[in-house]
């Protein structure tokens, strides 16, 4: 990149180059971000699978229709029937879309911008820059550049109509969540295109953009619309395939079509994620390539084609999604104990280990949860003794404001195994998990136990506790 | 004014008890100088006001013009503390325990700020200052380190006086380099005295009675006897003989808990205490008082056997309380213990009537 172009503008003209290889030029950067993670330069004759398997129509979108019309609508309403040439007094709108990974996010608004004629802008994060050549702006203060100066049209647009979207968040935003309200303040009155914000949620707190970026504050302030995507339903994963599937029977000099075994298996192991589902078949469906043997258990299918494949290709190694479990479903876990007999003894039908490592993370709230609903799972007063002991214990783990990373899991196993083994007598009904109750301390007064006489001394009223039996 | 403040001694000749100590505190201060000090004892000994005098006698009246004000910390990770402080132009008082975990940055700016001032005039005064940090056994361990090494490097320009109720979380490297002061509770009979003396000089009669009753009720806490007077004084305007002293609301409550454990043993009770534990745990009573309170009126139901094993129990989780993160979990997990425990022992004994 040459030292005068400060703006980002130089950049994305670098990209439009690039991208000329390539046979549509619409929606330029985003594809380029596609073709370098093709995978099909392993084959012989060049053949781009995912390329030709992209949503080009809306029909081939596996979302869901109503999910498509509300981003549509909202895409009508600020960027077709926005008024023109009132730069003044016209403030720049908002959508966040967020959802799990391979919801079809990005491929919506993709397909919907290029139905309706808009072209789309993308931020990527710099990371071909090096500093000494290139001082000056720091990447927060590019970024806003970008929101708000990007209003050149590139040379190879089609129409006047402009969305910008951001996928990959500058990093020094996501590490301090706060400057985020700065940037918005200024793209919101000088932004002159709507920008398209494209969240991932994640299971940690830490991670999700959804929450920490945009508070709730935010979105009131600039009138951040939110579109929230679910994870794929069943039949359009099998409708998706169906269409890769066609297009495994056009290239059968190429490809070999996969059983319906392998095709359901891999329907149940990707868990909604789309973009999951589609390697896996791609795989699959590779020549000179068994059948992907697949493992049918009670729980959900698995593929163990790792071994075989890492010859091949590094890219390929997890095949499944890990599944992930909520909160309330591993408390409900610990609560509901499922035993099985062996001879004359039992054992607790639960992989721990799995369950210990899912929440490794987060011990304190985990137990948290544990104790706030353990006594309604309860149905003997001594079984309730034994485990809050177990609780009790688990705590002289976590001491008070030390982190000490490593004895955090074990807090986590005697809670749990604690709490499993000690329920002999279950309560089997429907309860509802509430969550840990916040104590504040109201720490307004010195000597809070001597405050009762200073109140009656002082004839202010005294009646904080009840104290009728 | 309250009673407790405006009676307090201001000088160490005119304190009331533990007058050898008093002498020996004096002789402390006599060449204008003294180590670094950690006084302890039970709450309402007396420590404070100790100190007060030490400090009056080293740098006279000055002492007295205190101003109370905030100040502002940033951590390392840019979050904003504020700890209120009080101050005079001779020493600063505050309780870095205030801030929880973040106490340890207090403790180091405050030292810092106090130790890198020269005193300006220094044949006028002395030439260090006094920094008082009160509970000091609630620091975090981080804390209590740091305060070890700025100790140490400051001592020119700084003393430090530690007050606390037990040094038993005082991590003994920060012992071994303060001069340990204990200032045990004052005698029943020393209360009863000094509940004269102050309501002679509030010109009313003070009943003998009730202020046996005052003395056996405040548990050897001063402070307490004197509100508890006072308090007396103000219901009834005129101390009358025959008058009923009055214990706070939150010992009644805990009582209340004891009393329902006893009454029925159930799951359902144990949910009703949990949030009865809360409320007083919300209203800021510490939690090895309610301990206490709790022991002491479950041991007035229970014979000697089942005392034995409820005290052993107590003594557990007590232990684990000091240890451990959240006071509730020992707090609901001895209830259910004493609970349990109480059951057998009436299941054993209908089983020994038939």
């Amino acid at each position: 990149m040459k030292k005068g172009a400060k703006k980002w503008l130089g950049l994305q003209f670098d990209f439009e180059e690039n991208s000329k290889t390539i046979p549509s030029t619409n929606c330029t950067t985003v594809e380029v971000k596609k073709s370098k993670s093709d995978l099909s330069a392993l084959k012989k004759r060049t053949f781009n699978f995912q390329l030709h398997l992209k949503p080009k129509i809306v029909t081939d979108l596996a979302v869901h229709s109503k999910k498509i019309g509300e981003v549509e609508s909202w895409l009508q309403l600020n960027v077709i029937n926005r008024p023109k040439n009132s730069v003044c007094n016209q403030t720049a709108s908002f959508l966040l879309i967020c959802g799990p990974t391979g919801s079809g996010k990005t491929a919506t608004i993709q397909v919907l911008c290029k139905k309706l004629g808009i072209d789309i802008s993308e931020w990527t994060n710099p990371v071909d820059q090096e500093f000494d050549f290139y001082r000056g702006v720091n990447q927060v203060t590019g970024f806003t550049e970008f929101l708000t100066e990007s209003k050149w049209n590139s040379l190879f647009s089609v129409s006047d109509k402009k969305i910008i979207l951001v996928e990959d968040f500058p990093n020094a935003l996501v590490r301090k969540s706060e400057d985020f309200g700065a940037v918005l303040e200024e793209c919101y009155y000088k932004g002159n295109y709507p920008i398209v914000f494209i969240c991932t949620d994640s299971n940690d707190s830490k991670m999700n953009l959804s929450e920490k970026l945009f508070t709730q504050d935010l979105r009131n302030k600039y009138k951040i619309v939110e579109i929230s995507f679910n994870a794929c339903a069943m039949t359009l994963l099998r409708n998706a395939l169906k269409r890769a599937h066609n297009l495994v029977q056009d290239n059968l000099d190429l490809f070999k079509t996969p059983s319906p075994e392998t095709v359901n298996a891999i329907i149940a192991t990707s868990m909604g994620d789309i973009k999951c589902a589609i390697n896996q078949y791609y795989f699959a469906s590779l020549l000179g390539t068994a059948d992907l043997p697949t493992v049918s258990t009670k729980k959900p299918q698995k593929t163990g084609t790792k071994r075989k494949r890492t010859e091949t290709s590094s890219s390929v190694q997890s095949m499944s999604r890990d599944q992930t479990l909520g909160l309330f479903h591993g408390v409900g876990k610990v609560l509901n104990p499922k035993r099985v007999e062996t001879g004359g003894s039992w054992r607790l039908n639960c992989d721990l280990q799995k369950l210990i490592d899912e929440f490794s993370t987060q011990p304190t709230s985990f137990i948290a949860f544990l104790f706030e609903n353990y006594v309604k799972y309860y149905g003997n007063l001594d079984d309730v003794c034994a485990a809050a002991e177990i609780l009790s214990l688990s705590q002289t783990f976590l001491e008070k404001w030390v982190d000490r990373q490593d004895v955090l899991p074990f807090s986590l196993w005697v809670a749990v195994m604690g709490l499993m083994i000690h329920n002999e007598h279950r309560v089997m009904k429907w309860t509802p998990i509430t969550g840990p109750k916040k104590t504040q301390k109201k720490v307004s007064e010195r000597d809070v136990t001597d405050l009762y006489y200073r109140n009656i001394i002082n004839n202010v009223e005294n009646s904080r506790f009840d104290v009728t039996v | 004014m309250l009673w407790a403040d405006k009676y307090r001694p201001k000088e160490l000749s005119s304190l009331d008890y533990h007058k050898d100590q008093a002498l020996n505190l004096k002789n402390l201060t006599k060449d204008g100088d003294f180590p670094h000090l950690l006084i302890y004892g039970p709450v309402g000994a007396g420590k404070k006001t100790r100190i007060m005098c030490l400090l009056r006698e080293l740098y006279g009246p000055g002492i007295d013009r205190v101003k109370v004000e905030t100040m502002n910390f940033t951590t390392p990770s840019n979050k904003k503390i504020d700890i209120s402080t009080i101050s005079s132009n001779y020493h600063i008082e505050l309780s870095p325990s205030d801030v929880g975990i973040n106490d340890r940055v207090v403790i180091m700016d405050v030292i810092k700020n106090v130790a890198q001032t020269q005193q300006l005039n220094a044949n006028a005064q002395r030439e260090f200052k006094v920094i008082l940090l009160t509970d000091v056994d609630n620091l975090t361990k981080d804390a209590q380190h740091a305060l070890r090494r700025t100790m140490e490097k400051y001592i020119a320009n700084c003393r430090i006086i530690l007050c606390t109720t037990s040094i038993s979380r005082v991590i003994p490297a920060i012992r071994s380099r303060c001069l340990c002061i204990r200032v045990p509770a004052p005698s029943t009979e020393e209360i009863v005295t000094i509940l004269t003396n102050v309501c002679t000089k509030e010109s009313l009669t003070l009943p003998e009675e009730i202020s046996r009753e005052v003395a056996t009720k405040c548990n050897r806490n001063l402070r307490r006897a004197l509100l508890m007077c006072e308090a007396c004084k103000v219901e009834k305007q005129l101390v009358l003989p025959k008058q009923h002293v009055v214990e706070p609301d939150w010992l009644l409550f805990i009582k209340n808990i004891a009393q329902k454990m006893v009454k029925e043993q159930s799951l359902t009770t144990l949910v009703k205490l949990r949030e009865n534990l809360y409320e007083l745990i919300v209203f800021g009573i510490p939690s090895e008082i309610i301990f206490c309170a709790l022991l002491k009126e479950l041991l007035k139901n229970c014979d000697l056997d089942l005392a034995a094993l409820i005290v052993e129990q107590a003594a557990l989780y007590e232990h684990r309380l000091a240890q451990g993160n959240k006071e509730i979990f020992h707090l609901e997990a001895f209830v259910a213990k004493c609970m349990c425990l109480y059951q057998n022992m009436m299941q054993e004994l209908l089983a020994c009537d038939f």
